[in-house]
Formats: C-alpha cells, sequence, structure tokens
C-alpha cells in the first residue's frame, strides 16, 4: 500500500522472505533423511556433539594425575590412561569439547567477517569494491594455514592474550586462526550467490520502488545466499577440527596440560613403540568421527541443494 | 659390425640389443642414483667397519670451541683432544707431558708432549694449545667459555713445547679446564668444520641435514681404529631413533627416550646402557619471583619426586638433593632433606609462615617431551599446595629469550654437561653463584657464595669437592637450583658394536676409537 503522506511502503514478497527460509529448511530435514550416507553423518556429528557436550559434564577430572600410568582399557577407565595416569576418556571428551568449540568459534568469526565482504563484493560486483574485497579475500586465500599459525604463534607466542583489557585464552587464538583462514571461502560462495540474486527480478523491483541497498542486501538477498553458505559452513566445521588437531600436534594450538585431541595425539605417538594402542586409537577414533560425519552432512547438504545434483 | 656388413636383419636381435643396453645403461646409472649421499645414508649399515650413529639434533658448526652440546662433541670428541682427561675423578694426561708445573699461586705451564701431529700432518705445538685457549677466553669462542675462564688473563707459547698461564688471581681449576678444552689447530680456531685434530678419526664430510662422516686416522699415534669410518646421521625424532635401532638400521643410539629404555633392553639384538652421568637437570625456583626462602621450601617439598623419576624417566634417574647429582664430584658430601615422596603437611605450613596468600607465577618450559612431562607434575603438585602456576611451553630459542629476560617462577632445561666439562660440579654450581650473569633465578646467599670462591681456588681434590657440595646443599636448603632428579644416560647399541668403554659413559661421552663391528 502506497502512502501518499509518507515513504514508507509496505511489501510483501513471500519468495524471499525469512519463511522461505523456514520452508527451506524443513524441506532439507526430510530430504537429509532420504539419503543413507547423509542419516549416517547426521548420527556420527550428533553422537560428536553430545560427547562433546555431556561427557566432560560426567567423566573424571581430565587433569588428575595418579600411578596408573599407560594402563590398558579397564572398567574402571574405558579408554584406558596416558603415561602421566589421566583417564582417557576424560581428556578425550574434553579434547572433543575443546574441538567443537573452536569448531563452531571459528567458523561463526569466518561468516561474521565474509558474509559482509561477500554480499557488499557481490552486490556491487564488477565495481572497484568488488576488485578490492576480492583482492584482499585472495591474498588471504593464498596463506596456508600452518604457515599463517607459524608466523602469528611464532611472535605472540601460543598462550592467551588481552585486548581492550579482555582477556582470551590461547583457544581463541586458533579460533581467530582458523576463523581468517575460512573466510575467503564463504565470501566467495557469498558473493557468487549474490552475483546471481542481484539479477532477479525482486531486486529489481525493490530498487525501482527505493528501498534502501541495505535492506535488500541484508532483508531480501541474504536469505537466499544463506544455503550454499551453510553448505561451506558444514564442510568447514570439519576442516576446523581438523586444524585445531593438527596445530595442537605441532605444538602451536592449545597446549598441555588443557587436553585437546590433536595434542593427545602428539602425546601418544611417543609410546606406540610401547604397545600403548589405546593412547592414540580412541582420541584418533573421535576425530574420524567428527570429521566424517560433518563432511558427510555437508555433502548431503551440498547435493540436496545443488540444482544439477538434485 | 664393420662397417661394409649389412645390419642385423631380425627386430628381435635389435630388440634384444636395446633390451641389453638399457639394462645395461641402468646398471650404470642406478648405483649412481643411489649412491647419492641421501640413500647411501639411510641404507641399512654394510659389513665394511662402517659404525652408524643417530644424533637428535645437528649442530650449526663442528668446531668444538663454537658449541659445547652433547650432539657435537659427540663428533667432533672422536677428531679433536683434550690436553687431560678424566679417569673416573682423576685427571690424566693425554696430549700434554705430565702434570702442570705450579710455579706460583698466578702462574703455571703445560708441556705438549712431542711427536702428536694433527691427521694433516703439522705438529702440534704449544702455539695450538694458546691458540685454542685465547680463543675460548676471549676470542671467537668466548661466548661458550668465557665464564669458564674468567681468572685466566693471559695464555702465551713460550717455546714450541711449553704454554706459559697467567691468572687474575689464584684459581685451582686450570687442570679441570684442560681436560674440558679440545685443541684446536691454531689456524682453525674459527673454523665451521673438517677441523685437523689429533684424534683417531677425520673428518670427512658434512651433509646438510643428512649427516656427518668421519673415517679412520691411519695415522693416529696409538694405532689406527677398528673401524673405518663413522656416519652420525640427524634423526630428530625420537620415535624414528627407535625404530632404527630396533630395526638394525643404526648401531648406536645414544640418549634414547627414557620410556623406550627398559623396553629395548629386552631386546635380544641390543646391548643397553644406563649408568648415571651428569646429565644436568637446571631446575630453578626464582627468588625474585618467590621472594620468601619459607615459600620456596614449601615448593620444594610439594614436588613428587618419586613420580618424576617413575614416569618422566621411567625410573632410570635418581631424586635430586641439589644441583650436584649422584654422577658429579661431590656427590658423596650432600644431604638428603627431601623425601621421594612431597610433604604436603610441611609444605603447607611453610606457606602458612611465609605469610599465606596466594603464590601465582609463570613456569616456562621447553616443548621436548621431557619437560613438558616433568612441568605438569610439578605444576599439578604445586596447584595441589594452591599455587597458581602458568605453565607455558616454548620453543629452545622462545625458551632462552624468556629464561635471560627473568620474568619466570620456575623453570627447568636438560643439559648433558658432562659432555663438556666430565664430572665437574662447575656447571651445575654456576648459576647459584650470585655473581653469575647466570645467576637469572636471583638466587643470593653469601655462604654458598663464599664456597664457590673456595672451590675455585683449589685444585681438584677431596677438598675441592666438598666445597662444591656445601655450596650444593645450601642451595638446596635455601632452593636456588633443585632439581627433582638426576636422569641417566642411556645409550643402546647393536649386539655387533663390540668394545665400547663404559667408563666414558658415565661422563655422557661417547669413545669409538676401540669399537669394532662384528
Amino acid at each position: 500500500m502506497l502512502d501518499g503522506g509518507s515513504a514508507t511502503v509496505a511489501l510483501h514478497l513471500p519468495s524471499t522472505r525469512w519463511a522461505s527460509v523456514r520452508h527451506t529448511a524443513r524441506t532439507v530435514a526430510a530430504s537429509l533423511n532420504r539419503n543413507w550416507l547423509t542419516r549416517i553423518g547426521v548420527l556420527l556429528t550428533a553422537a560428536f556433539i553430545l560427547a562433546a557436550l555431556i561427557g566432560p559434564l560426567v567423566a573424571e577430572n581430565p587433569l588428575a594425575l595418579t600411578s596408573s600410568t599407560l594402563q590398558p582399557p579397564t572398567w574402571a577407565h574405558p579408554f584406558g590412561t596416558d603415561n602421566l595416569g589421566r583417564d582417557l576418556l576424560a581428556r578425550s571428551l574434553s579434547g572433543a569439547r575443546v574441538s567443537l568449540f573452536v569448531a563452531i568459534m571459528s567458523v561463526a568469526l569466518g561468516l561474521i567477517i565474509a558474509l559482509p565482504v561477500g554480499l557488499t563484493a557481490g552486490f556491487l560486483g564488477g565495481t572497484w569494491v568488488d576488485d578490492l574485497l576480492m583482492g584482499v579475500t585472495d591474498v588471504i586465500l593464498a596463506l596456508p594455514l600452518f604457515v599463517l599459525a607459524l608466523f602469528v604463534l611464532g611472535i605472540t607466542g601460543t598462550g592467551g592474550f588481552t585486548v581492550a583489557g579482555i582477556a582470551f585464552g590461547p583457544a581463541w587464538k586458533v579460533v581467530g586462526l582458523i576463523g581468517i583462514s575460512a573466510m575467503p571461502f564463504f565470501a566467495r560462495v557469498a558473493r557468487a550467490a549474490a552475483l546471481v540474486e542481484r539479477q532477479e527480478d525482486y531486486v529489481n523491483a525493490l530498487r525501482v520502488v527505493g528501498v534502501p541497498r541495505r535492506r535488500i542486501v541484508w532483508g531480501e538477498i541474504l536469505p537466499n545466499v544463506l544455503p550454499p553458505v551453510i553448505v561451506q559452513a558444514f564442510l568447514w566445521m570439519a576442516i576446523a577440527i581438523f586444524a585445531e588437531a593438527g596445530l595442537s600436534f605441532l605444538g602451536l594450538g592449545i597446549q598441555p596440560p588443557s587436553p585437546t585431541l590433536g595434542n593427545i595425539l602428539a602425546n601418544a605417538s611417543s609410546t606406540l613403540l610401547l604397545g600403548a594402542w589405546w593412547f592414540s586409537v580412541f582420541p584418533g577414533v573421535l576425530l574420524v568421527v567428527a570429521i566424517v560425519g560433518l563432511n558427510l552432512v555437508g555433502d548431503g547438504l551440498n547435493d540436496l541443494l545443488d540444482p544439477q545434483v538434485r | 659390425m664393420t662397417r661394409g656388413d649389412a645390419p642385423p636383419k631380425h627386430g628381435s636381435t635389435r630388440k634384444r640389443l636395446l633390451t641389453g643396453a638399457a639394462a645395461a645403461g641402468a646398471g650404470l646409472v642406478l648405483p649412481g642414483a643411489t649412491g647419492s649421499a641421501l640413500a647411501s645414508v639411510f641404507r641399512a649399515p654394510k659389513k665394511s667397519g662402517a659404525l652408524y650413529v643417530d644424533l637428535e639434533l645437528e649442530s650449526p658448526s663442528f668446531n668444538p670451541l663454537l658449541n659445547n652440546y652433547q650432539h657435537l662433541r659427540w663428533v667432533t670428541d672422536q677428531v679433536n683432544e683434550t690436553m687431560y682427561v678424566y679417569q673416573g675423578a682423576k685427571i690424566v694426561p693425554l696430549l700434554a707431558d705430565g702434570m702442570p708445573k705450579v710455579i706460583d699461586q698466578l702462574n703455571a705451564q703445560v708441556k705438549v708432549k712431542s711427536g702428536i701431529k694433527f691427521n694433516n700432518g703439522h705438529p702440534l705445538t704449544a702455539a695450538d694449545v694458546a691458540a685454542t685457549f685465547n680463543a675460548a677466553r676471549g676470542g671467537v669462542a668466548a661466548a661458550i667459555w668465557k665464564s669458564h675462564l674468567q681468572p685466566l688473563a693471559s695464555v702465551t707459547a713460550i717455546d714450541s713445547h711449553t704454554v706459559h698461564f697467567t691468572f687474575k688471581q689464584p684459581w685451582g681449576l686450570l687442570l679441570e679446564k684442560m681436560a674440558d678444552i679440545p685443541i684446536v689447530p691454531a689456524s682453525a680456531v674459527n673454523v665451521n668444520e673438517k677441523l685437523p685434530g689429533t684424534g683417531p678419526f677425520i673428518f670427512e664430510n658434512h651433509v646438510q641435514g643428512q649427516s656427518v662422516t668421519l673415517a679412520a686416522n691411519p695415522h693416529y699415534r696409538l694405532g689406527a681404529p677398528k673401524l673405518s669410518q663413522i656416519v652420525f646421521r640427524f634423526v630428530p625424532d625420537a620415535g624414528t631413533r627407535t625404530v632404527n635401532i630396533l630395526s638394525g638400521q643404526t648401531h648406536v643410539s645414544p640418549a634414547i627416550p627414557y620410556p623406550n629404555v627398559t623396553q629395548l633392553a629386552k631386546n635380544h639384538k641390543l646391548n643397553v646402557y644406563d649408568v648415571p652421568a651428569p646429565v644436568d637437570l637446571l631446575f630453578w625456583i626464582s627468588s625474585q619471583a618467590v621472594p620468601d626462602v619459607r615459600a620456596r621450601q614449601a615448593l620444594a617439598y610439594a614436588i613428587d619426586r618419586k613420580a618424576v623419576v617413575d614416569t618422566v624417566f621411567g625410573g632410570h634417574a635418581e631424586i635430586g638433593q641439589g644441583p650436584i647429582g649422584p654422577a658429579i664430584l661431590g656427590y658423596q658430601y650432600t644431604t638428603k632433606p627431601y623425601g621421594p615422596k612431597p610433604d604436603l603437611t610441611k609444605a603447607k605450613s611453610l606457606l602458612q609462615a611465609a605469610g599465606g596468600g596466594s603464590l601465582s607465577f609463570d613456569y616456562i618450559s621447553t616443548t621436548d617431551q621431557v619437560s613438558q612431562t616433568m612441568a605438569q607434575i610439578i605444576a599439578q603438585n604445586w596447584q595441589a599446595l594452591g599455587v597458581n602456576v602458568n605453565l607455558q611451553f616454548l620453543e629452545l630459542a622462545a625458551w632462552q629469550n624468556s629464561w635471560l629476560s627473568g620474568n619466570w617462577g620456575a623453570t627447568c632445561i636438560t643439559s648433558l654437561d658432562g659432555v663438556a666439562v666430565g664430572p665437574s660440579p662447575f656447571i651445575a654450581t654456576a648459576t647459584i653463584q650470585s655473581t653469575n650473569f647466570l645467576d637469572l633465578e636471583k638466587f643470593k646467599d653469601p655462604q654458598v657464595d663464599q664456597d664457590l670462591a673456595n672451590a675455585y681456588v683449589t685444585p681438584n681434590g677431596p677438598r675441592q669437592w666438598k666445597y662444591y657440595a656445601d655450596a650444593s646443599n645450601r642451595s638446596a636448603t635455601e632452593v636456588g637450583q633443585l632439581p627433582p632428579a638426576f636422569p641417566n644416560f642411556c645409550v643402546a647399541t647393536s649386539k655387533k658394536v663390540h668394545g665400547l668403554p663404559t667408563k666414558p659413559l658415565t661422563q655422557g661421552k661417547l669413545n669409538f676409537y676401540p669399537v669394532s663391528l662384528a
């Protein structure tokens, strides 16, 4: 309705509203259920998340040293004990929680930075703004994560840091590194989707009636850009878990005695010759469950949302 | 075939000819390719008298004046000899002709044996000895040796075989310093590798990042060694070194990981030598961060030394009671104030007497497995006392910077000092001397300073060792340098290795001169 006395315009464009997002989500859930591989992925991911969230609440203290060093699995210690007598089940579950935290927060950070960059670049595609933004993301893309980590951690160390009086633990450094590494991937996907959306009739119609650009981008284009970005987010969560484990394995991530799946495996590597198979197998399996699960879910989403595959 | 002959008629004959040529060519090329330094180094040891030794680290220089870590000395000790050597607690001549002649409190002379030559044919003279010591006390090697030779005013060759030492003050450590510092030619004091030496082996080849090879010196004055070669390979990963010795890829693996010692000792193809040696675990609690001695004593009583011995060193260590360990001269005079298990009751009462309150400091550790594991045990022990310990694991270079800054409450590093200084307590006690720039824990005790000053003017012998021991005992009770354990020196050798002397192992040294291979 047009009100002659003001510039307020009420628009009802059902295909671009948030309702469509909810509809999409329901469709996705139903479609995921049809693909058995994706179902497996959902189960594995759910198991990992459950273990990470609830496990540390019910398991023993992961830092408690005992004299029962390198004991094989028993009822008292289902995953066995490590070289300092610490319960491996407790440490693995705590490590899983750290991995989950790093995965979620790094992906969230990547999205927070990438979405404005990608949407802006896509909406203003072909202009100097697009070139500048994509140039910056390409520079970040060219930096391998582990090289970036070596550089940053070599200068700043592996401990925590303080920004504006707020203290951040060492996990936040890892979150920052992985988030920045993930950003270019999200930005490019968002840009590509935005480039397509800005050609759509509804966007032109919104422009014609004078809707501000910011509202078009965030209110109308964003919901349609989200699906492919969410697919990337799932795939990147798996990468983030792997990257965090890799950094910790190399001694660049979260340091002992705080358990992470990576630093547990790093400790375990020196005990393989002693026959302590449990030290590396159980945390390794947990890592595999997380990475495979998230990858399968991401693949399932990708197949669902890719019109060619559909 | 001559020019007038017809070419072969049958394609199969030509095919056979080409195949044969290709095979011959491969036969010529492949051994050459696989004879590259890389491939040959990592082939299984041949029965050619070449001994393979796996080292953890590659030294940046192979001049024993410029570096005194064990990874260097295990190599260069086969090439460059010292004027004197330790035989147990005694110091006896090697390149020197007799014991030093003491002229007065500030002057001494040493004779060089006649007829000794470097492996390049040049004779060993007093000028080489003087050049070596001058480089060590103030020249290119001063960074390593200056603190050892501070009282030395000058070193001059007064004739071809007589070296004259002048001191700034009475000094009793000349003899042991001459047992520490290898002699290099005057022309090579600042050369990084391929130094001529008087020893049984000659520096032959160094492949960066791969290996260093020594060849037998056929003209060695005591007879040519039985080995034709020693190949030291650089294998940083402890697991790989263990696999190499288990699979027979290497003959000698010094400093094997402590958790693997017992397992390797059970292997019927290996000999494992597990001996107390001057493996110094330099462990400091900062008097700056923890100024009250009662608080430091509380920390000392809270440490579970048995857990450190059993968990970190697999039982292959002795409990520490001060800077001087079981393989260091003077140990027989050490007192034992600390038990193997923590005494939390006493620790808490000491902490209370120190004013209670919460202690909080950084514990910086290097990232190697031994230091990391020990740090976690000790941090946990202190946290049980209510102390807030912030553990930081740093790569060696970063650790050194942090250590030198002094901004820490506790720190530790392992150092196989016996390789450089034998069983002398000098390095183990150096950092508790308040005037030593390495006293980064800011420990200051006048009695300790006096005991060490007395030790430095007393010649090697029981009186000197007693002074060192008194300083060590005081450091234990006042808590300056207080390692929780003294690890053994563990070496694994293949049973094909015969004749490895065990006495040098008690100093962390490897002597391959009498060694042969089955």
